[in-house]
């Protein structure tokens, strides 16, 4: 027994303070760590490709989906307007963020000159992602401050430097074109597999009420565009999943457009809600179910600018 | 020859003395919860977010819940003792179920706690204490200032008991209190936020998938609200006030009514004392049952989900009592089983429609099997932990360590240091979400 008396003490008076010390030591290690990826640099490029256009007709906003899927340039072509795409990864990764990015690009160009702005977030298509986008706490370029929770867990970082061949640090993305469009020959697909592409469902009241709060922002920012809010292309390994889409969306729809009138500064008649075919083949994208390849960012270009002239 | 009037002024300024220490400590032990709680809220923000816009916002979720509970209990005190304590406990009981019915908060589903109006924020948790406080006869201005002590109103317990422990040393709290905060935070953040990653599956309607959710989900609840709960008795006993411990490894049960003794416990009190007690001396104990388990049905929320969650469990504790009388402890034992995931599939959806179709138990495929293996290694981990964590709840329940059912166990040195190791190795942003699952209501 005085053996375990001894043990206990160490353990307690050694072994959990060590543990706690070796843990703040990893914190302040992986802050020192972050990378952005070059989104601070895309940023920057944004805002200065912005400054050299004469003027800009319509702009493409919103995540990731809409950087690797939808292109400025096939738009001119199609739409005879001169288009710029100003979406950034992760949508600035907090609405806030995203937003005070968009104030900038605003500052940047005739705001009075935006004919129509294409908002595509696939945050409604997304388990939880709005609690995700609430509750982040870095900045646009995802840089998080000194907190008591790491980026990456302990773990993982041991596993994949020690099993997996090296540590893989954050997607290092292309600047853009002069359209704001991801330049694809700089982009490694990677190996994404077919299988296991579900659909997701988010709380479509917390979706709506989301979308609702952008959109006004949105028209205030640009008060003679058109918004379009887009719901984007995704690709499905599970044919009943397609099902689901179509039912989250009429209800999300319906709940958009009511809450659209809880909101006095909306104008529901410069509004326009799009939904995207999903991707009718995996050879259509890239590292992610939504986010499209070459090919499919043609695809979904073309099928955006149809509904586009429709509505 | 006793002197009366220096008898009675000796007793009002000694009453009015332990009135005023009992006083100080309440506002003590509130003051402490406020400040844990900001403290928390930095360093889980990180360093240097704290904006002077949370200030505010802070600071009025911990006094709005203050200034309710001294406007009620001052109503009551001019009220009369019927009123008191027969008619107000109900009230305020049903207060939650009222502000749910015209959808100023949210059902206790589980998934989706968030609150929705600041004015009401904890009101589950403060008005169904002081419901308990004004049925037992003690309502006083000390009882307004411990219901609506922010650490319990933000995930509970439901402040039912409280008792000074300040005499006993920093040292000694430490070393019993201590080992409590480290198994709460290693349930709440090892296992409990990874697998909020597995919320999705709350959509699916088959029965391998809906039967699997609800299982998880059951697990889900345990390691998030008892590790919760357990955080919180650990910090309130640091600061030298003992608080009623929410969970008593309510899976060491053989049968549902032992579960029961074990699993939030504080609101089972307030249950026994506003619905059981009453309802039994009039009607018997299977009345008393269905009365009991309407009532916290209500207290969740006033949907049909709750209300089939009510009567299916008031039925299985029914049925658990006959088969006890009868000696059948097997049978008894499977119908814990059936009673925690079927009771949790009605629980966890307050989406009627979904509700019903999952009742159908339609088979379609395994693919729910496909999902799990694809998910996150921490949400696979997690899920793994809490399997084992149920398990030797359930096996080891007679040995020693566990018979007691107060996690003697996990408060061993070695298996603190194993938990916490883990826990730090395993922690990040990103790896779930973190809530409370019965807080912010």
């Amino acid at each position: 027994m005085p053996f375990m008396v001894s043990v206990n003490r160490f353990i307690w008076r050694f072994g959990i303070p060590a543990l706690l010390l070796a843990y703040v030591g990893y914190l302040v290690w992986g802050y020192t760590q972050q990378t952005d990826g070059g989104r601070t640099a895309i940023i920057h490029q944004h805002l200065s490709n912005l400054e050299a256009m004469d003027h800009v007709d319509g702009l493409v906003l919103g995540g990731s989906n809409a950087v690797f899927s939808l292109s400025a340039s096939q738009l001119d072509e199609l739409s005879g307007m001169t288009w710029y795409n100003a979406s950034l990864m992760n949508e600035g990764y907090t609405d806030p963020n995203y937003r005070r990015f968009v104030t900038r690009v605003a500052e940047t160009v005739d705001p009075d000159a935006i004919r129509l702005v294409v908002y595509s977030t696939v945050s409604p298509l997304r388990a939880h992602e709005f609690d995700r986008r609430k509750n982040f706490k870095g900045d646009v370029t995802g840089h998080i401050p000194l907190s008591i929770k790491p980026s990456r867990s302990a773990l993982d970082y041991f596993i994949q430097s020690a099993f997996q061949g090296g540590v893989s640090k954050s997607k290092d993305y292309p600047l853009p074109t002069r359209d704001g469009d991801i330049d694809f020959s700089h982009v490694d697909c990677g190996d994404l597999p077919a299988e296991g592409q579900f659909f997701e469902w988010e709380d479509v009241t917390l979706s709506a009420r989301t979308i609702a709060i952008q959109t006004a922002f949105l028209e205030s920012v640009f008060p003679k565009a058109k918004v379009v809010i887009v719901l984007p292309s995704e690709y499905y390994s599970r044919p009943e999943d397609l099902e689901n889409r179509r039912r989250l969306v009429d209800s999300l729809f319906d709940q958009v457009t009511h809450d659209f009138d809880g909101i006095a500064t909306i104008d529901a008649s410069r509004v326009s809600l799009v939904e995207q075919s999903p991707y009718p083949v995996f050879g259509y994208v890239c590292d992610s179910r939504h986010h499209a390849n070459q090919i499919g960012r043609a695809f979904r270009t073309q099928d955006l600018f149809a509904r586009l002239d429709a509505s | 020859m006793v002197n009366k009037p220096t008898e009675i002024k000796r007793t009002i300024l000694w009453v009015v003395g332990s009135m005023a220490k009992q006083m100080q400590e309440m506002v003590v032990f509130w003051i402490s919860g406020v400040a844990i709680l900001a403290a928390a809220q930095v360093m889980v923000n990180g360093l240097g977010v704290w904006e002077p816009g949370a200030l505010p916002g802070f600071a009025l979720k911990s006094a709005i819940p203050l200034a309710v509970c001294v406007a009620i209990v001052a109503l009551l005190a001019i009220a009369g003792e019927r009123e008191r304590t027969t008619i107000a406990p109900y009230i305020l009981f049903f207060a939650i179920s009222a502000t749910s019915i015209f959808g100023l908060t949210k059902t206790l589903t589980g998934s989706h706690a968030a609150s929705t109006n600041l004015l009401l924020y904890g009101l589950s948790f403060y008005t169904a204490s002081l419901a308990y406080i004004a049925r037992s006869r003690r309502l006083t201005p000390r009882a307004a200032v411990l219901a609506s002590n922010p650490l319990l109103v933000i995930t509970g317990p439901v402040a039912t008991q409280f008792r000074d422990i300040r005499y006993r040393g920093l040292r000694s709290r430490a070393d019993y209190y201590l080992p409590f905060v480290f198994l709460g935070l290693f349930l709440q953040q090892t296992i409990a936020t990874p697998l909020t990653k597995t919320f999705d599956l709350l959509k699916e309607t088959d029965i391998v998938s809906s039967l699997t959710f609800a299982a998880i989900f059951e697990l889900f609840v345990y390691a998030n609200f008892c590790g919760l709960s357990l955080i919180i008795f650990g910090l309130a006993g640091l600061m030298g006030f003992r608080i009623p411990l929410n969970f008593r490894q309510p899976f060491s049960s053989t049968n549902v009514i032992d579960f029961w003794r074990g699993w939030h416990t504080s609101l089972s009190v307030v249950l026994k004392s506003l619905f059981y007690a009453p309802t039994k001396k009039q009607f018997g104990t299977s009345a008393a049952l269905f009365t009991v388990y309407m009532g916290s049905a209500m207290w969740h929320g006033v949907t049909l989900n709750f209300a089939l969650w009510g009567l299916f469990h008031a039925l299985m504790f029914v049925i658990t009592l006959r088969l006890l009388k009868r000696g059948f402890k097997v049978p008894a034992f499977f119908v814990l089983g059936i009673a925690v995931v079927i009771g949790r599939m009605l629980f966890a959806d307050s989406d009627s429609g979904r509700l019903f179709e999952k009742l159908h138990f339609r088979f379609v495929d395994f693919s729910v099997v496909y999902k799990l293996t694809h998910m996150p290694w921490t949400t696979q981990l997690a899920l793994g932990l809490i399997v084992v964590f149920v398990a030797l709840e359930i096996l080891l329940q007679t040995k020693p360590y566990f018979s007691q059912r107060n996690y003697k166990f996990y408060r061993l040195p070695v298996v603190q240091f194993a938990m916490l190791a883990l826990m730090l190795a395993t922690i990040a942003n990103g790896v779930g979400m973190d809530y409370a699952v019965y807080g912010q209501r």
